[in-house]
């Protein structure tokens, strides 16, 4: 492996252990510098019969079942390049370790963005926001990975690179691979090379927030706005206990629901005032806040679940939001634990997040609050002794056995994550 | 790696298989001998046909199920058919056997506002997904071009796009999920309701996968709320350079509009002709310019792109009013091609796609390409996403004139993933593309997607002999007594 990528870019034995999973620290971490460096990895690790873990950023590391061997951690850290950026052609191809904050720099600079948001832009990288189809706010108003990535390399089991997609925004040519790489973490290859399409950055922001006395109010305001011809960027409902830990005001009512707004001033405004009118007639209390107030609060808030030794994801409907909202703090005031809610109230994931000790009746109470409300729910953390003890993804349907024919076809071995996703592919 | 379906020797359709099929889903619901099955020979792939051996008109979930149970248990081929719009012949059944048509599959399950959803059977016409919620301010987005007879079923199965896309997304961005049946008989949901579910984005990989992993019968998508504000411009030009110089400018300014079509002379005369909108039949090119959004701020917008026109020498900007004038526009332009046949006596399509910057280099090499080969051709695309539509025209009587036409339509698409694009951006490979995958996908790539189908249909009985190389493709050709085609 020095051999492959130098003695100066390997950690091994206990320089490991921050990559520990499960309380288990890989054999050792490279650090390549190049696609071929990669393949060179994959090869070797293929010949030994080790399995690799790609690594990112790390913001999403402990999401999943511990591996089932943890020899070599992959991290891309080092390929932090720009590789093509055509502004005119509106696309950029970026390798997979470049922060999403250094993607979004060199964007700004042209005036354009890349609509994806998901917590900890300073450390998650391009790759990893692919791999792990992370979402954050701005889903609302622009969708999720999947809609953003245009073009992917992966380095497969065998060690060669497979091409998915191009560089155009409209291709139909053969099946589309980079759906099949997007949210796959790390399970069918290493990602080398990322092409999204972007967006010319936004006019003007705004942002506003409604103070609201009870979630059936939040239900019905999304809804309102939901049949409105407002087009919020993001639409975040939080347990007021997280302002409070947050910054900005103490305010009374538990429940606060925070809108963003890209355009131009005059229809920022005109949102606003609609927002607020809808406000007054729930007697909501409402306050709209400038960019340079907003952003950050709306980042702090973005970020906070990253802080907790707990966390998990419920996916419902944008209908049932609210509902799952309130039931998970309803179950946190059984449990004696703060009420940490925040929700993406249009592309309904709702996180909980809590320390404390937990054992697995906890996580079957939060399990069946999903499933009253439709939904789906992942353990993306989980303190130590539940780990590997749950299975963190629930359970899936008929279609784990196409899953699982994915799984063996592209990596028959076993080589990335095993035993990491769903069903234990 | 061989990954196309080689054309093996299967077993024959005989009585008593047509028979179970009628016990399946009736006697009306089952075609069969070469009268009954005579429109089921070819897609607006009009080139290549092949019968059916027969044709099934399954009613429900259930029965496509037991009907493809049944082909499996045989051994015979089947492929799933919407409309027959698709223009690379994706609903050709290559090898005869079982065409699975999902035209009486057309009811809107489910329409659920409050979250943006709608559920529908895979039949179910596009337009009437957007005529099913008009009337309360939403639509569905994806509108090509053959919208009011294509399916939303097709539509998966294609990753259609059309015009509207450039803003809002094709097929895939819009699809949630599906009910799939695979080539053994189960049935899967993939996806759903909510935006995302723990696993593999399966929905992901069956949107544009030409039918080849299943038959979908039922479809989520989403409903996109009616922008409040549009504004459609038809801007004038003298030449094609002013016009896609315009399309750079108006991407380069940071603008997105809604629709961003480019129509060239040939076409503005056939259209003319045909639809006497009152295009200027003199202009070197038209651009259509739609944008949409809330009313505040809109016309500033327009008065940006306005100046973009001007700068680039456009001659006159009209205005479309929303209504009866904005809607004949629009059906001016999505039936050019329809139009296009009083031009020659044949003509083809192309759907390459390039990064939009290069369109000033791809026109030129079109027209130089063309005519090298002694061909005209005319274009009518969708130039805010770099998607080209050249239209060349020719007489498929004149041996050496298929020939130079066979020809230039392969430089064109060489030329295409040349730049940095690709052979296909909405119509879909199918048997007209599936020699010229290839020269945009290595061979490693290939053996990836063929282990992708074999994971779906281990035995390639679904639409078999598509999309991969199989000797069998050649390029679509149009013949002037085709009926009426999409785009």
């Amino acid at each position: 492996m020095e051999n492959i990528v130098g003695s100066e870019n390997l950690l091994t034995g206990a320089e490991t252990a921050p990559y520990a999973l499960g309380g288990i620290a890989p054999g050792a971490v490279a650090f390549p510098g190049s696609r071929e460096e990669v393949a060179a990895l994959v090869r070797l690790a293929g010949e030994n019969g080790w399995s690799l873990v790609p690594h990112g950023g790390g913001t999403q590391w402990e999401t999943g079942f511990p591996p089932e061997r943890f020899d070599l951690v992959v991290s891309l850290r080092r390929m932090d390049r720009v590789v093509d950026y055509q502004p005119d052609d509106m696309t950029i191809t970026v390798e997979p370790g470049i922060p999403l904050a250094t993607l979004q720099q060199t964007l700004a600079e042209r005036r354009q963005f890349l609509p994806l948001n998901p917590p900890l832009p300073e450390r998650a990288t391009a790759g990893g926001t692919v791999a792990a189809a992370a979402v954050g706010p701005w889903g609302a108003g622009y969708g999720s990975p999947r809609d953003w990535v245009i073009g992917c390399r992966v380095v497969g089991a065998d060690a060669q690179e497979v091409r998915g997609g191009g560089l155009v925004v409209k291709n139909v040519a053969g099946y589309d691979l980079p759906k099949l790489y997007t949210g796959s973490f790390g399970t069918l290859g290493i990602l080398t090379e990322v092409t999204f399409k972007v967006m010319p950055a936004p006019a003007d922001r705004a942002y506003c927030r409604v103070f609201l006395q009870k979630a059936e109010d939040a239900e019905t305001l999304v809804g309102r706005i939901r049949d409105s011809d407002l087009i919020p960027a993001s639409v975040e409902l939080v347990h007021t206990v997280l302002w409070q830990s947050t910054s900005g005001p103490v305010v009374d009512r538990p429940w606060t629901l925070f809108l963003e707004f890209h355009h131009v001033p005059e229809a920022l405004q005109w949102q606003l005032d609609q927002v607020g009118q809808m406000a007054r007639d729930l007697d909501a209390g409402f306050d709209a806040l400038p960019a340079a107030a907003g952003e950050p609060l709306l980042a702090a808030l973005r970020d906070r679940p990253a802080r907790h030794r707990l966390i998990a994801k419920l996916v419902v409907v944008s209908s049932r939001v609210a509902g799952t909202a309130a039931a998970l703090t309803g179950w946190c005031e059984k449990r004696g634990l703060p009420p940490l809610v925040v929700a993406h109230a249009v592309t309904g994931q709702v996180y909980l997040c809590a320390d404390g000790d937990f054992a697995e009746a906890d996580v079957q109470a939060i399990r069946e609050i999903a499933q009253a409300h439709r939904g789906s729910c992942v353990f993306q953390r989980l303190p130590e002794p539940l780990v590997g003890a749950i299975d963190p993804w629930g359970t899936a349907g008929p279609e784990l056995r196409l899953m699982q024919g994915i799984k063996t076809a592209l990596d028959p071995t076993g080589l990335f994550s095993p035993g990491r996703f769903v069903g234990h592919l | 790696m061989h990954i196309g379906t080689p054309a093996i020797e299967r077993p024959p359709v005989d009585a008593a298989f047509i028979e179970e099929l009628r016990r399946i889903c009736g006697s009306d619901a089952v075609l069969a001998g070469r009268d009954e099955t005579l429109v089921y020979d070819c897609d607006a792939f009009v080139i290549q046909k092949q019968y059916p051996d027969v044709v099934v008109l399954p009613g429900t979930t259930e029965q496509v199920s037991r009907i493809v149970r049944l082909c499996s248990e045989r051994g015979i081929p089947f492929v799933g058919r919407g409309a027959g719009t698709g223009l690379a012949g994706g609903a050709l059944p290559l090898q005869g056997g079982v065409i699975i048509a999902l035209t009486r599959m057309k009811q809107i399950l489910e329409v659920d506002y409050r979250n943006r959803r709608i559920r529908a059977q895979a039949g179910v016409v596009n337009l009437n997904l957007t005529r099913a919620v008009t009337s309360d301010g939403y639509h569905y987005a994806p509108d090509p071009s053959s919208q009011m007879a294509c399916t939303i079923g097709g539509n998966v199965a294609n990753n259609s796009g059309g015009p509207h896309t450039l803003k809002y997304g094709v097929t895939v961005n819009h699809v949630l999920g599906v009910t799939l049946v695979l080539p053994d008989g189960e049935v899967v949901e993939l996806g759903g309701m909510e935006e995302e579910h723990p696993g593999y984005d399966l929905t992901g990989i069956v949107v544009g996968s030409e039918g080849t992993f299943g038959i979908v019968t039922e479809v989520v998508a989403r409903l996109v709320r009616n922008p409040p504000a549009i504004r459609t411009l038809l801007a004038v030009f003298n030449t094609v350079e002013d016009a896609t110089n315009t399309v750079s400018g108006i991407i380069a300014a940071g603008i997105v509009p809604a629709a961003l079509e480019m129509m060239d002379k040939l076409i503005l005369e056939a259209v003319e002709a045909a639809f006497k909108f009152g295009f200027p039949t003199d202009a070197g090119a038209c651009l259509i310019i739609e944008l949409d959004g809330l009313e505040a701020g809109i016309d500033q917008q327009v008065e940006r792109v306005k100046e973009i026109c001007n700068r680039n020498a456009a001659r006159e900007i009209r205005t479309a009013r929303p209504g009866p004038e904005r809607d004949a526009l629009w059906k001016a332009r999505k039936r050019a091609f329809g139009a296009c046949g009083r031009l020659a006596p044949s003509n083809v399509t192309q759907d390459g796609v390039i990064p939009r910057t290069k369109l000033p280099q791809m026109l030129g090499a079109i027209d130089e390409i063309v005519g090298r080969h002694g061909l005209r051709c005319a274009n009518v695309f969708h130039a805010g996403d770099g998607n080209l539509h050249p239209l060349i025209l020719f007489d498929e009587k004149e041996p050496e004139q298929v020939r130079h036409m066979l020809e230039a339509s392969e430089e064109i698409l060489r030329m295409c993933v040349s730049l940095g694009g690709s052979i296909t951006g909405e119509h879909g490979i199918g048997i007209e593309k599936s020699g010229f995958i290839t020269c945009q996908f290595s061979e490693k790539d290939l053996e990836v997607m063929g282990q992708l189908k074999a994971v779906f249909d281990p035995h390639g009985l679904c639409n078999p002999g598509k999309m991969f190389p199989t000797g069998h493709g050649c390029m679509e050709v149009t013949m002037k007594k085709r009926r009426s085609v999409a785009l």
